[in-house]
């Protein structure tokens, strides 16, 4: 799930190669452990990352 | 330890290797520069022969990143257990919230995560050592190694644990993994007992690792 959306940033990828860096959305989605790793005890606990809005899929 | 040893069962010099304190002695640096200290330096000399920085401006620049510390982070905490109305505008808007106390949090954006008698926040950068410095001073070093940062994400409770940091049931571990355009900073739960104290108090009770995560507020003595 989206926790919140943050933004827009300019594009790292595009920074990182000295390019001008298109603006994006920037989105901090949150993963359930257990849906990261089969093996966890706590598969309720969560982690937040942010992920740039081109590498996210409509779900 | 070698200064543990009774004057008269050795003599003054000692073949350890370490320093009267214990502690291994460092190498002198006696290498060439490395490709980058030779830049930085030509650079720095540079922009001082140009008249763009002086030197007293590089110390003083240098002297105030070294200046900052926990207690920064510590009092916005304090304020945010005492002012409601801050608090709430600190969980909207960290940054501007710091800049109101004063911290400017520079070109990144801070957000504050909140623990509750439900959840408990820890940050980490997986990337490389993501941390709000204008708040927390520098980052330890362990918050830096790829024990903590493949760990947390992994199995955050065991971390915890062996932070001394055990959690009643019931109670949510959220990790947020902190890259490049946001800084974290846990606002950990106010301990009992502490009513009525003034945000001065509170502010010493407020560790660095409880703003990490990876600790919790100290109770009142």
């Amino acid at each position: 799930m989206v926790e919140r959306v943050l933004g827009p940033f300019a594009n790292p990828e595009q920074l990182a190669y000295g390019h001008a860096g298109e603006l994006l959305a920037l989105y901090r989605v949150r993963f359930r452990l257990g849906d990261l790793w089969a093996d966890t005890d706590r598969p309720d606990d969560t982690l937040d990352a942010e992920i740039y809005a081109h590498w996210l899929e409509e779900a | 330890m070698p200064h543990d040893t009774p004057s008269g069962t050795h003599d003054h010099h000692d073949h350890s290797g370490l320093s009267p304190s214990g502690h291994p002695y460092r190498a002198d640096q006696d290498g060439p520069l490395t490709y980058w200290q030779t830049m930085e330096i030509a650079i720095r000399e540079l922009m001082v022969e140009k008249g763009v920085v002086t030197e007293a401006e590089v110390a003083a620049q240098v002297d105030a990143m070294d200046a900052r510390s926990p207690a920064q982070g510590a009092a916005v905490v304090a304020r945010a257990w005492t002012d409601p109305a801050f608090r709430d505008r600190l969980l909207a808007d960290g940054s501007a919230a710091s800049a109101e106390m004063g911290f400017d949090v520079g070109p990144m954006r801070l957000i504050a995560v909140e623990n509750t008698a439900h959840v408990h926040n820890v940050i980490v950068c997986t990337l490389c050592s993501c941390y709000p410095r204008n708040l927390l001073g520098l980052p330890p070093d362990w918050y830096k190694s790829r024990a903590y940062r493949t760990r947390t994400v992994r199995e955050p409770r065991r971390v915890l644990s062996e932070f001394g940091v055990t959690l009643p049931e019931g109670t949510t571990v959220r990790v947020h993994d902190s890259t490049a355009d946001m800084r974290y900073i846990v606002i950990p739960a106010r301990p009992a007992g502490t009513e009525g104290m003034d945000p001065e108090a509170l502010a010493a009770l407020v560790t660095r690792d409880s703003m990490i995560g990876t600790g919790i507020a100290k109770s009142p003595a």
